[in-house]
């Protein structure tokens, strides 16, 4: 009995014993199992946190050159300012935060007070983007202002850098406050430009330390690639001074214009007027516009406005935006009618002014006719009904089939976002949807719409031997020590036309800048072939667009151009007298730059101007006579034997007659004179009102013929400048340019 | 030894609660402790100074041991302050780095803009009176046959195959 009830004591101990161990034990690892696999990714962070550091180490966003490797676009480390309002607690430290802060960030006072009432929120931002020099001042003002330290708090930023400012602003593009990139190449090339960060793990002590490289772990930030455009700043410059310069002669709303490398597609200058400035993308840049949201009447509508301004100020048009071609488009339907035989350029047609093609009548821009004229003076005419005749002999297939070879029915994958999207029978007829109508209206550029990129693509393919290439803007991508990653090579999409075809029409473009409606496009020294359109703008039709579209030099093509006015609004709006000005300017200054020699003929080696002689030092009688010799009109200013000094100053170029001022004292250096109106004058006028008023002109632009007129003068009338000063004249015709 | 045994057991069964008799067994007699006398060791005087030699000797070991171990330890101590120091002048300077790259970036951007075309182009024509060159004013030389110059006065130095053909001549 006893044994039994000992026994029994004996289990129970047993039983509680194990209970007191599986329970005990069974906890413990339970805790373990739970901890180690159920919660093991939370526990491991959270010792990490306790225990490590983790530092992102930011990629820094890559650099963005021209083609020679000047810097377009650079990121670099900025602060932001922020303020924990919750710790302001009186309205003194408000008005002193606020003060301070107001002062060194350039702010206005009442909207940083205002965010210093915020006191339910403890993180205000106050402005991003600070530079060093104010990032300095606040960590003083910080130090020197009590309680300050617990309320002001900055932290890291990144700013990208646009030297340039307004330079390809369409182009280029921008990034947001995150750095990523919003519009142009900076979105587009996003993934390219943007690196993947990296992280530094070190150890932290018991005071929060980081401890020595030897407990560090460090995972290398890979640095964003860099891109190397295809665009050359000086073309750049070239192109978007002379962009501005037309859109304020021709009161216009936007100017755009493309320059490509004919050879290979790529794009040398690229720009759309008015733009803005890429360090500043939201602010918008043209007064005109603000003025008029300024007049709307409610926040809501100025909101709008302004938000669409934005968006139309970034929008590159020589790439997104579709406009009716006009008579720019009658090269292609020339190179349609040679290549399949149908008309050739020495082929005589009688232009009587009209073609009627079914109930239509379609005239030509000479209501009256051009007469009979051959294939190659009607281009110079752009005669619109021998290009609907010769579409006629094409036929709707055939000539929808180079109507597509050209490219106008497919993007032409320019590396740029929002390329427009050519719709099939929406945008342009198709083959089987051209009747004899459509057929016409397209024949010269009418009834579709194509983009400006497009189009220089397509008569970069007449410039290149009937190759059509594909445009490119990024020439080759870099990583951070410079190596290459990526190369654009030169695609060609197709042979268009035979080169035969090709230069037959290009002679018949240099003949339309010799003698035709792009006679405004016109080089000294150089051989420019080009066509000029002008089109309305749908749907209103009320405005138009003026375009020239050429290349130089026609015997051996190394850029295409194109120019586009969009809707101009002081007397002309045609292509010829809007947009080949501007083609003209473009090209000269381009060729120059590319170092491509001129070649003048014997007439317009007659009409050069001269280089005046230094005669700063010699006897001022022997000075007036070699002057005079030599062609140029002397005065003299001063009663001394020697000439101290003269105006234009040696190397100066001037016309054969200009003025060359003398002076032989030196109180007699301030002669000063007006410069007198010289606008829509000749050559000739505009000469001698320069000449009787005591300075020169250096003359700029069409100068053959004698239907020049001046439209732009370098120095606004009434100006006071020094005698035998030069001012540049602009000249251009205003006959025989309508297309 | 059999007895003492049986009266444990004895004393085991009544601990257990038995209902037997109790048996008082004597408890074994101990002896009376016996009085060691200490003995006494006579040592000599130069054994009394061996001893007192090496307990110092022992004391400076210990001290020795201890003020090395001291040393290592402040050693320690010493190396991980610098490096903190030396870490955190590290990531001072980092930051100066980082501050100063950012300057560089800033300062080169506030130059380029400052020296852009356009601002050059008009402090040229407008401040310095200055005017393009014209395309006619450049003279261009034709390089296309090799840019060859020509040294006057020189030696003239003949291959191995003209001297030899010029010595059978």
């Amino acid at each position: 009995m006893a044994n039994k009830s000992r026994k029994m004591l004996q289990n129970r101990a047993m039983v509680a014993m194990v209970l007191v161990c599986v329970f005990g034990f069974g906890l413990g690892i339970f805790g373990l199992v739970r901890a180690g696999l159920v919660k093991g990714e939370y526990y491991k962070q959270k010792a990490e946190s306790q225990q490590l550091s983790d530092t992102t180490v930011s990629a820094q966003r890559g650099t963005i050159y021209d083609r020679n490797m000047n810097v377009i676009a650079q990121s670099a480390d900025v602060w932001k300012v922020y303020i924990n309002p919750s710790k302001i607690t009186k309205d003194e430290v408000r008005q002193n935060v606020a003060k301070v802060l107001s002062e060194i960030l350039g702010l206005e006072y009442d909207s940083v007070y205002e965010k210093c009432g915020k006191s339910k929120y403890n993180y205000v931002l106050i402005k991003s983007q600070v530079e060093y020099d104010k990032k300095t001042e606040i960590t003083e003002a910080v130090k020197n202002n009590k309680g300050f330290s617990q309320i002001v708090g900055i932290e890291s930023d990144v700013k990208r850098y646009y030297p340039y400012s307004n330079f390809a602003s369409t182009v280029i593009g921008f990034t947001g406050t995150d750095d990523v990139g919003r519009s142009g190449l900076e979105y587009f090339y996003d993934d390219v430009l943007t690196g993947t960060p990296g992280r530094v793990v070190t150890a932290k002590n018991a005071r929060q330390i980081k401890m020595s490289s030897s407990y560090e772990s460090y995972y290398e930030a890979l640095q964003g690639g860099n891109l190397v455009l295809t665009i050359d700043q000086v073309i750049q410059y070239y192109l978007d001074s002379a962009l501005e310069h037309a859109v304020v002669d021709f009161n216009a709303t936007y100017g755009y214009g493309i320059v490509m490398d004919v050879e290979t597609g790529a794009i040398l200058a690229m720009s759309t007027k008015l733009d803005y400035d890429c360090n500043n993308p939201y602010t918008v840049a043209n007064q005109s516009v603000l003025d008029k949201i300024e007049e709307l009447e409610t926040d809501e509508e100025k909101n709008n406005a302004l938000i669409n301004a934005r968006y139309s100020q970034w929008r590159n048009r020589t790439v997104s935006d579709g406009y009716e071609p006009g008579s720019v488009f009658k090269c292609v339907t020339a190179a349609a009618g040679i290549e399949e035989g149908v008309v050739t350029p020495a082929e005589m047609f009688n232009c009587r002014g009209y073609y009627k093609v079914q109930d239509r009548m379609y005239h030509c821009s000479h209501r009256e006719g051009h007469g009979v004229e051959d294939f190659t003076t009607s281009l110079a005419n752009s005669c619109n009904p021998i290009y609907i005749e010769v579409a006629q002999r094409l036929g709707a297939k055939t000539f929808f089939k180079y109507f597509e070879a050209f490219g106008f029915t497919e993007k032409t994958g320019i590396d740029l976002p929002a390329e427009y999207s050519p719709t099939a029978n929406v945008t342009y007829y198709t083959g089987d949807r051209l009747g004899a109508v459509e057929l016409a209206s397209t024949s010269f550029g009418q009834s579709f719409q194509v983009s400006p990129i497009q189009v220089v693509t397509a008569i970069n393919a007449i410039a290149n031997g009937g190759k059509l290439v594909e445009p490119y803007i990024v020439a080759a991508s870099l990583d951070e020590n410079g190596n290459k990653t990526m190369e654009t090579q030169t695609t060609v999409k197709r042979q268009v036309v035979s080169e035969d075809t090709a230069k037959q029409v290009s002679y018949m473009m240099e003949e339309t800048v010799r003698r035709g409606t792009a006679k405004n496009a016109y080089v000294a020294g150089y051989r420019v072939a080009g066509k000029t359109g002008t089109s309305e703008k749908l749907p209103e039709r009320r405005y138009y667009i003026g375009s020239f579209c050429g290349f130089a030099p026609a015997n051996n093509p190394k850029i295409t151009v194109l120019i586009a006015i969009d809707e101009p609004k002081s007397g002309s709006y045609y292509g010829g007298t809007v947009a080949a000005p501007v083609g003209a300017e473009v090209i000269s200054q381009t060729m120059a730059y590319l170092n491509i020699e001129p070649q003048y003929t014997d007439s317009e080696l007659a009409n050069l101007d001269v280089t005046t002689p230094n005669v700063v030092g010699h006897a001022s009688s022997s000075a007036k006579a070699d002057l005079e010799a030599k062609g140029f009109t002397v005065r003299t200013v001063g009663s001394g034997s020697k000439v101290v000094s003269q105006n234009p100053a040696s190397g100066q170029v001037i016309p054969k007659n200009g003025v060359v001022v003398i002076y032989t004292d030196e109180k007699a250096k301030t002669t000063k004179v007006q410069v007198p109106n010289l606008l829509g004058m000749t050559v000739a006028e505009a000469n001698r009102v320069a000449i009787a008023n005591g300075i020169n002109i250096k003359i700029s632009g069409y100068t053959s013929g004698s239907t020049n007129n001046s439209y732009r003068q370098s120095i606004t009338e009434g100006t006071e400048v020094s005698a035998g000063s030069i001012v540049t004249v602009s000249f251009k015709s205003s006959v025989d340019v309508a297309d | 030894m059999a007895s003492n045994n049986e009266a444990v057991n004895y004393n085991r069964i009544n601990m257990y609660g038995s209902a037997a008799p109790k048996i008082n067994t004597p408890a074994p007699k101990r002896k009376p402790n016996e009085v060691q006398r200490p003995r006494v060791v006579k040592k000599t005087r130069k054994q009394i100074k061996l001893e007192q030699r090496r307990s110092a000797f022992k004391a400076a070991k210990v001290l020795v041991i201890c003020g090395i171990f001291f040393a290592l330890i402040s050693f320690q101590i010493f190396s991980q302050v610098k490096v903190d120091e030396l870490d955190r002048e590290l990531q001072s300077v980092n930051s100066q780095i980082e501050i100063l790259d950012s300057e560089n970036t800033r300062l080169n951007m506030q130059l380029d803009s400052i020296i852009s075309l356009d601002k050059v182009d008009a402090y040229a024509q407008d401040t310095l009176g200055m005017v393009k060159v014209e395309n006619y004013q450049v003279s261009y030389v034709d390089l296309s046959s090799g840019d060859v110059a020509t040294v006057s006065g020189g030696k003239v130095h003949h291959s191995l195959w003209d001297t030899i053909k010029s010595y059978f001549n």
